[in-house]
């Protein structure tokens, strides 16, 4: 009895994973097909012959490489930067006590409701007048900010039980060090988590660098991706070579701290 | 992971000051992509090594549509690049009074205006009056795949040449293959509906726009005739309601008769497809007639000595030689009538016949100036067509109601 | 921690100025700021092809609520979110149940279901194209061997949205997912016991008991939710670039984008981006107002 209804659990499992990873197996599959493959009626679910050309042809088409590193440049700069301000906040919000402080928790909350494409043309004008036009600055001090990851690290700050933190207190700790050395070290997992989500969100970013850069210099990832669509259409095949060695780095890191990830992605959830 | 971040940091730091020359640098952007891109950037390149004292940085700005999101930022802050090749230009430079480019042109005594096509001048005027050179230019044709022609009965060589034979030749090429009641092959379809949209409406006779006052007159009886041709199209199953976005895939794939489209694909196409590929111009109406569609090169007000460098360089791009150049590479159509009397061209047209047809079809060509509410009219008639082949309304309603709301918006 | 009084420590208050401001500093200059001027922008004829701009009043929001393109992309957003979040939330939920089951494999199983959620957007949407193409796409291939009439997916003015949807579902599943199952782990197992020894039967367990002891995730979930379906915007921009047949799939987030980006009409655009914070506003205060019972377990 048991086993038979164990039975029907795999069943559903194994045909969900079937769906959710069916779009991944067609764009590694695609991203080795030719033009031909891709044309033919009705659709060929294997390339013919296993070809590289597409991703050569990437390389071939746009400075993959520069804009490879710029994209790590940002990237990295970004998830630095907000996890840092982000981590101090949610310091002060969970773990401290002053005035005003519902109100900020609160404000935090609310800048989560905004999508960025309503302040996009207000924010490009601020950083015009900075003159922060084409530079790394401009790329990253907008996004060091993050009403999510402030609220995502304070509820898991919250969870840091309040013992610890007077027994530190008591030894003489001040609030920096009870900050760094007792909870900081406790809480590795939440941190790496919003890294990550960070992380994720910023390599993809498309519009804002198309537009606040000017020089092939400064120019990041997404941008080359999208320049592999030609106008009016492009080949399918080579877009899902570009887009398979966007995703491998992510996929790196993905594996690298899964188990991590999972354990404070459900942690989110239960504050 | 901390030496990491500093190793980056030194790094874009050494990247960001060895750019620092005493060159003048023009700030270009360019909407050109694929293979129309990788020649732009070839010829970027060469103008660069064969002038020391000035430094283009051409900065792809994303297809038509990115590019005017990068304007758009652009205009609001006055962050405005020298000079660039852009859709829709002359209403980011001559609608806000900026005709310095016309300037330059009437100061160069080497500037041969007459070598362009008038109808190239027209699409480069906002308000009469040219704001901008023409540079990436293409008018629609009709590619036909010989393959499907032959085996539907028709002759591969006789391509139609008049509305009633494309809307006949269309249903005999339409199937349905596997029998699940849906036509698997269709006889005809294009992925920029608007523009043959306008074709359609110009070949029936209707001028589309009074530009001088921004007066409609697509909503006569001319324009509600070319809309209800277009019903019959999808009525009599000549062309698939709603799947324009798929039409190139459609053709590529071999499942398409005719594609009515930009010549630009001439140089990606030819002998590439799996299938014997024919290019004609498009069928006629009343008459001939073929919008003109591209972008233009335009500059933007700065100091002189940016001005002169980005004045020279668009002026290199538009010479005769690399105008050919760029025509051969991605059959864009040559904007210069010296242009096809070289030996380049001569030569083109003797092994790839394919290339003539868009090249000759100019005489036809049509255009008119830019105005403010091009854009808004743009998306007016692709809702009109969306709601005649969805049966949302009648041919004539449809093209009453876009009438009437761009007049409101004037 | 102990209180003296209504006061607060100076130097505990010293240490949290320290730590907040650079938040705070940074949260007014990019997002309050751009607000206000939004806010102040909505009531200007600002067009970026014109060189002037002045105050016009409430002229921006009365063109946009009688433009029917402003009122149909108001309910696609809210179709959006009435059919997406039940949705996902359902699927995850009972996804997460079965995956409860001390089943073997659960690492894999897990790590597959969440593997969308770190996919960038963009390419995503792209193989999503591919697969939804009525012509050469897999989908109508696949539902052809079980002898379904091949549907036109995004090009259809009844099914693009839920292609739209089915998509965002598979993309954000997995989140929820572990969320959840995170969830049911952490209730402890002597509450279905007991209940079971009481007579319940699963069906019963499972609302009286478990659905209960989750609320406060399922809370969260519904309102990340909301929050994230009014701001939906790349997959419609990539997979029905001009708002899908019919305007079927324009968005609020994407009618802003057009008006902004496309016709230059930055008034406008600021007048429907005020239209669209004060409804997410206003309907998670609502939510708030609703959901805070909270449950605790020990």
């Amino acid at each position: 009895m048991k086993k038979r209804k164990n039975l029907y659990v795999y069943f559903f499992l194994l045909a969900g994973i079937a769906i959710v990873l069916f779009p991944f197996f067609w764009m590694i599959l695609s991203a080795f097909k030719s033009n031909a493959d891709v044309y033919s009626y009705p659709p060929k679910w294997f390339p013919e012959k296993w070809n590289f050309d597409n991703f050569a042809k990437v390389f071939e088409m746009v400075p993959f490489g520069l804009y490879y590193l710029n994209n790590i440049i940002v990237t990295v700069l970004v998830t630095a930067g907000q996890v840092f301000i982000s981590i101090l906040a949610a310091f002060a919000l969970a773990r401290l006590n002053f005035p005003f402080k519902k109100f900020i928790f609160s404000f935090f909350l609310t800048t989560m409701l905004m999508p960025f494409v309503i302040t996009m043309i207000p924010t490009f004008l601020i950083i015009s007048k900075l003159k922060w036009i084409d530079t790394y600055q401009g790329l990253v001090v907008p996004f060091l900010f993050s009403g999510f990851s402030i609220f995502f690290l304070t509820n898991f700050f919250k969870t840091f039980p309040n013992d610890l933190q007077d027994a530190a207190k008591i030894d003489g700790c001040g609030y920096f060090k009870i900050l760094f050395s007792i909870i900081l070290p406790n809480v590795r997992p939440a941190v790496s988590t919003i890294s990550m989500f960070t992380f994720l969100g910023q390599w993809r970013s498309y519009l804002w660098p198309l537009i606040v850069t000017n020089t092939t210099k400064m120019r990041t990832l997404p941008i080359g991706l999208r320049y592999l669509v030609s106008e009016g259409g492009g080949e399918y095949q080579i877009m899902m070579a570009a887009s398979l060695m966007a995703i491998i780095p992510v996929l790196i890191v993905y594996i690298f701290c899964e188990k991590q990830f999972i354990k404070s992605v459900a942690m989110t959830g239960l504050k | 992971m901390k030496r990491i971040i500093v190793l980056l940091i030194v790094f874009s730091l050494l990247t960001i000051s060895l750019s620092s020359f005493s060159k003048t640098t023009v700030n270009f952007w360019y909407a050109l992509s694929g293979n129309s891109g990788e020649l732009f950037k070839k010829l970027v390149d060469e103008f660069n090594m064969e002038n020391s004292d000035v430094f283009v940085d051409a900065v792809y700005s994303g297809k038509y549509a990115d590019t005017a999101q990068k304007i758009t930022a652009a205009l609001a802050s006055d962050t405005l690049p020298d000079g660039g090749i852009i859709p829709a230009g002359p209403i980011f430079t001559g609608a806000r009074d900026n005709y310095l480019i016309l300037d330059y042109i009437e100061k160069d005594p080497d500037f041969n205006m007459e070598d362009f096509y008038n109808a190239m001048w027209d699409y480069s005027k906002y308000d009469g009056k040219i704001c901008a050179i023409p540079y990436n230019i293409s008018t629609p044709v009709l590619y036909y795949n010989k393959d499907l022609l032959k085996s539907s009965g028709l002759d591969p060589e006789n391509p139609p040449k008049t509305w009633a034979e494309l809307l006949e030749y269309s249903k005999a090429m339409g199937k349905d293959i596997n029998g699940d009641g849906i036509f698997d092959v269709w006889g005809m379809n294009m992925a920029d509906v608007v523009w043959i949209f306008k074709a359609f409406l110009y070949q029936n006779g209707c001028e589309i726009i009074d530009a001088h006052n921004c007066n409609p007159l697509f909503d006569g009886e001319d324009g509600i005739e070319a809309a209800k041709y277009w019903k019959r199209l999808i009525d009599e199953k000549a062309m698939p309601v709603g799947l324009h976005d798929l039409a190139e895939k459609m053709f590529l794939a071999g499942n398409l008769g005719f594609y009515l489209g930009t010549s630009s694909r001439i140089g990606k196409w030819v002998s590439n497809t799996q299938f014997d590929l024919g290019v004609a111009y498009l069928p006629k109406g009343k008459r001939y007639g073929v919008p003109i569609g591209g972008a233009v090169a335009v500059m933007f007000p700065k100091n002189k000595e940016v001005q002169d460098a980005t004045y020279r360089f668009i002026k290199f791009i538009v010479s005769t030689e690399k105008v050919a150049e760029f025509s051969i590479y991605t059959g864009y159509i040559p904007i210069r009538k010296s242009a096809l009397e070289m030996d380049e061209m001569v030569e083109l047209f003797k092994n790839n016949p394919l290339y003539e047809t868009p090249f000759r079809q100019l005489e036809y060509a049509f255009s008119y100036w830019h105005f403010d509410q091009m854009g808004n009219m743009d998306s007016l008639f692709w809702e009109a067509v969306e709601n005649i082949e969805r049966e949302v309304m009648s041919p004539e309603a449809a093209m009453k109601d876009i009438s009437k709301r761009l007049k409101e918006e004037m | 921690m102990i209180k003296i009084g209504k006061g607060y420590r100076k130097k505990e208050v010293l240490a949290a100025l320290i730590c907040i401001s650079p938040a705070v500093f940074l949260a007014v200059a990019f997002i309050v700021i751009p607000l206000f001027n939004v806010f102040y922008l909505s009531f200007t004829n600002w067009d970026l092809l014109k060189t002037s701009k002045k105050f016009i009043g409430f002229d921006n929001y009365e063109y946009i609520f009688k433009d029917p393109k402003f009122i149909k992309s108001m309910f696609n957003t809210f179709y959006f979110a009435g059919i997406k979040i039940p949705l996902d939330l359902v699927l995850s939920l009972f996804i997460a149940i079965l995956l409860d089951k001390k089943i073997r494999c659960l690492r894999f199983f897990r790590a597959s279901y969440f593997a969308p959620v770190i996919v960038p957007m963009v390419a995503s949407t792209l193989i999503w194209i591919w697969i939804y193409d009525p012509m050469v796409g897999p989908l109508n291939q696949i539902i052809g061997t079980f002898g379904i009439k091949p549907v036109q997916w995004l090009n259809d003015p009844n099914w693009a949205m839920p292609s739209v949807i089915l998509f965002s579902v598979w993309k954000g599943l997995g989140y929820n997912i572990v969320i959840f199952l995170a969830g049911l782990q952490s209730i402890p197992e002597n509450f279905a016991e007991a209940a079971k020894i009481d007579g319940a039967n699963s069906r019963k367990i499972f609302f009286k008991i478990t659905v209960p002891l989750l609320s406060p995730i399922i809370y969260f979930v519904i309102l990340m939710g909301i929050i994230n379906s009014f701001k939906i915007f790349t997959q419609i921009s990539v997979m029905t670039p001009k708002g899908g047949p019919l305007y079927s799939t324009g968005v609020m987030v994407f009618y802003i984008f057009q008006q902004a980006f496309e016709n230059y009409k930055i008034g406008r655009a600021s007048a429907a981006s005020v239209v669209l914070f004060l409804l997410i506003l206003s309907i998670t205060a609502v939510q708030k107002r609703v959901g805070t019972k909270h449950v605790h377990y020990d």
